[in-house]
């Protein structure tokens, strides 16, 4: 189907939480040892995702937050057992997650479809900051008006029932 | 008023569903048709990774929105309970409540 010269080999993605206090070279070696674990299972890495330290929704070995990584691989036969045989056996892995994503798997088309998912999350927040914004505006708005109608009206009275008890 | 309803029917893109549409003082009250919105939307996509959008398929307490509230058809709904499940294994989405 595809028009690469090598057969077409299925796609993993794995998504891997580490501690946050866990060190970036630490971090790099731990993502080393993984890619050379998808070349030597004749795979290749089609993609890599830093989601950064986020705050994890229930608390997992007593972490609060964790940093989130993100790979999307090709491979043959037990890559996948390797890649968990690996993340199992590092201490400062709390969880790991891997989804078969197709038998037949194309990289390119992939990738383009994971960037169009950013750029649609993107502009979607965007739009919602923008909401935000002018809800924030409307909102001043009214509270200036209100203010001004108010403040003097009220301050009459007040002093006109102070007026009234002496 | 009959312009009125031919047009909210419209808008909910399948024929057939007039009579479902927009109908108050009938038993049970006031009644909408709703639509899948994985079907309607191609942009919204369905996806453990997308925080945001799953938790608007779930409630405060971290329970999976039953189709009968959300609308969703049967198979997205199959679908979407799979991928809150695993976001639910990557702390993405809580099981008991929602990481406020």
């Amino acid at each position: 189907m595809s028009t690469t010269a090598t057969d077409p080999k299925p796609g993993f993605e794995t998504t891997f939480i580490t501690r946050s206090e866990l060190s970036d070279e630490a971090l790099k070696a731990l993502q080393d040892r993984l890619a050379a674990a998808i070349t030597e299972y004749k795979g290749e890495i089609v993609l890599t995702e830093d989601w950064g330290r986020r705050k994890l929704a229930y608390p997992i070995q007593k972490e609060t937050r964790g940093h989130y990584n993100y790979v999307v691989y090709t491979g043959t036969g037990d890559v996948v057992h390797e890649i968990e045989r690996h993340l199992r056996l590092h201490d400062h892995v709390l969880r790991f997650l891997t989804v078969n994503l197709d038998k037949e798997f194309d990289a390119d088309v992939f990738r383009k479809q994971r960037a169009e998912v950013h750029a649609a999350a993107k502009r979607r927040e965007e739009e919602r900051e923008a909401r935000r914004e002018e809800r924030m505006a409307e909102r001043r708005g009214y509270e200036d008006a209100g203010e001004r109608r108010h403040e003097k009206p009220e301050f009459v009275e007040e002093s006109a029932s102070e007026v009234v008890e002496e | 008023m009959k312009g009125e309803m031919r047009e909210r029917s419209d808008r909910s893109r399948e024929a057939g569903m007039d009579k479902d549409g927009d109908e108050r003082g009938r038993r049970g009250g006031f009644h909408r048709k709703k639509v899948c919105r994985f079907c309607s939307d191609q942009d919204f996509l369905l996806d453990y990774k997308d925080v945001r959008m799953m938790q608007s398929f779930v409630t405060e307490h971290g329970k999976i929105v039953p189709r009968r509230i959300s609308g969703n058809c049967a198979y997205h709904q199959r679908k979407l309970t799979t991928s809150i499940k695993r976001a639910r294994n990557l702390a993405l989405v809580g099981y008991v409540s929602m990481g406020s």
